[in-house]
């Protein structure tokens, strides 16, 4: 009888073991809840009020890897690059990496992937169970202070923002996590990379063209990063594939 | 001790049966999984955004780099059947994203469509489908969708009215340039775009703006069979 439960507990055991291998395997990055609240949109739409709400969801603390998006794509080799389409990502695609599942020496893994389109951003996140935050959410996120939900209206910070902003592409892009964190546990929400968001090209639709600048329907004018990352975003087809441009993932709480 | 025996297989075969259900295990399925829809039946699935760490395969069909049909996306259409972009292949197709309920821009746009279909020759017309593909999924139901296309006289087999989940119509919005985004009045501010497509579903012209450029379109008809 002892030995029969002994077996049974034995084999539960290893069960458990394999199953957390696999989980590492998946290395699904840790992710904070964001309470829910309001946005203020810095282009006002058509018949849109001034404030958006925003409910509570689950977002990456960090972007994601270069480490991390070579798994995803050994597990869909469509996504490597020399077998990607070229409606979902264009010749850009995955540039910096030596081969299709080699990053090679150049490239940090603990950096965030870059050279990835919106295309294959929205299915790494669908495949690690998650979506791409919405811009809303994103800005959300990205308006909290050090010690507050915000809007951080620190004059240093935005100094520093646009001077970030302003600033070309650096030789090598730092390791995730290398920043501080803001009020919600998120990092580099800024200073990093610019990421990728779910509907990245709404914010002027029927307007003329804010790609690189202009202040036609803003709100609010002393918001000047802002107008820099919209003025980026309008910039961007959905294939498109930046040394600057990665991305984080997102989930609903339910 | 004989209960014991029996006992024994089953349990081995418990924690088989959990070690392979359980969730993060997806890992090990083979990553060349091809994930394809089945036109059979009338239920409409949604797609399952829990399912972590599945492998993600662009649908097969032999199509082309610039494919629209790549698209996973599933839809259903007036009728509440299951269809997969792919089956428009091998025809030519008008397309433009629109919702029932729009007033101002969208009705032009069916409008416009009806016109491009009456400039094309007769015996060509067989050659043509017509796709509506609504951006407001909550309320473009399958049974909304069919009473606007009796409400605009828009038949099948010519005609398509469908919908989809927010996710795929995202999807195929970014894969035409078009751009769209709910306002608070409960409609949508959206781009007008009516694109064509040829037999392999690649984009081969498009009309922005609610004024149609009659000459490109005729233009564009006269190259295609």
């Amino acid at each position: 009888m002892k030995f029969f439960l002994t077996i049974l507990i034995t084999s539960f055991t290893l069960l458990a073991n394999a199953q957390n291998h696999e989980n590492a395997k998946a290395s699904i990055t840790k992710m904070v809840l964001i309470k829910g609240g309001y946005y203020k949109p810095l282009f006002k739409k058509n018949g849109q009020s001034e404030r958006e709400f925003v409910n509570s969801f689950y977002i990456d603390i960090h972007a994601v890897t270069n480490e991390q998006f070579l798994r995803f794509v050994k597990a869909n080799p469509d996504w490597s690059r020399s077998k990607v389409k070229k409606i979902f990502a264009d010749g850009s695609y995955l540039k910096d990496w030596q081969s299709d599942f080699n990053p090679g020496e150049n490239v940090n893994p603990s950096a965030p992937v870059t050279y990835v389109s919106w295309f294959a951003a929205k299915a790494y996140c669908s495949w690690a169970g998650k979506r791409l935050p919405t811009m809303a959410e994103w800005e959300l996120v990205a308006m909290a202070g050090k010690n507050s939900p915000g809007p951080n209206k620190d004059k240093k910070f935005n100094e520093r923002l646009i001077r970030w902003y302003s600033a070309g592409l650096p030789q090598r892009l730092n390791k995730v996590m290398s920043g501080e964190k803001n009020y919600w546990g998120a990092y580099d929400m800024f200073g990093l990379i610019r990421e990728w968001t779910f509907d990245f090209n709404t914010t002027n639709i029927n307007g003329t063209a804010i790609c690189g600048g202009g202040s036609a329907g803003a709100t609010d004018l002393t918001n000047y990063p802002a107008f820099l990352r919209y003025g980026f975003n309008s910039c961007l087809s959905a294939n498109s594939d930046l040394g600057n441009l990665g991305f984080r993932c997102a989930k609903d709480t339910k | 001790m004989k209960k014991y025996l029996l006992i024994l297989p089953a349990a081995i075969l418990l924690t088989g049966t959990v070690y392979f259900l359980a969730p993060g295990n997806n890992n090990s399925r083979k990553p060349d999984l091809i994930v394809k829809n089945t036109d059979a039946g009338n239920e409409v699935t949604k797609p399952n955004d829990d399912d972590c760490c599945k492998a993600i395969t662009i649908t097969e069909g032999g199509y082309t780099d610039m494919s629209v049909y790549l698209s996973n996306g599933k839809w259903a259409d007036q009728n509440g059947n299951k269809a997969d972009l792919g089956k428009f292949k091998n025809k030519n197709v008008v397309l433009a994203m629109f919702f029932a309920s729009c007033q101002s821009a969208c009705p032009v746009i069916v409008n416009d469509m009806k016109i491009i279909e009456k400039t094309i020759p007769e015996n060509k017309i067989n050659n043509y489908r017509f796709v509506l593909v609504s951006i407001d999924p909550e309320r473009d139901t399958p049974r909304v969708l069919k009473n606007y296309a009796r409400d605009h006289n828009l038949k099948s087999p010519n005609w398509t009215l469908l919908t989809g989940s927010k996710n795929d119509i995202m999807e195929l919005a970014m894969m035409l340039g078009f751009k769209y985004s709910k306002n608070s009045s409960g409609g949508f501010t959206h781009t007008n775009l009516i694109s064509f497509l040829n037999d392999k579903g690649e984009i081969i012209f498009q009309n922005d703006g609610l004024v149609v450029d009659m000459g490109s379109v005729s233009k564009t008809i006269s190259k295609l069979n």
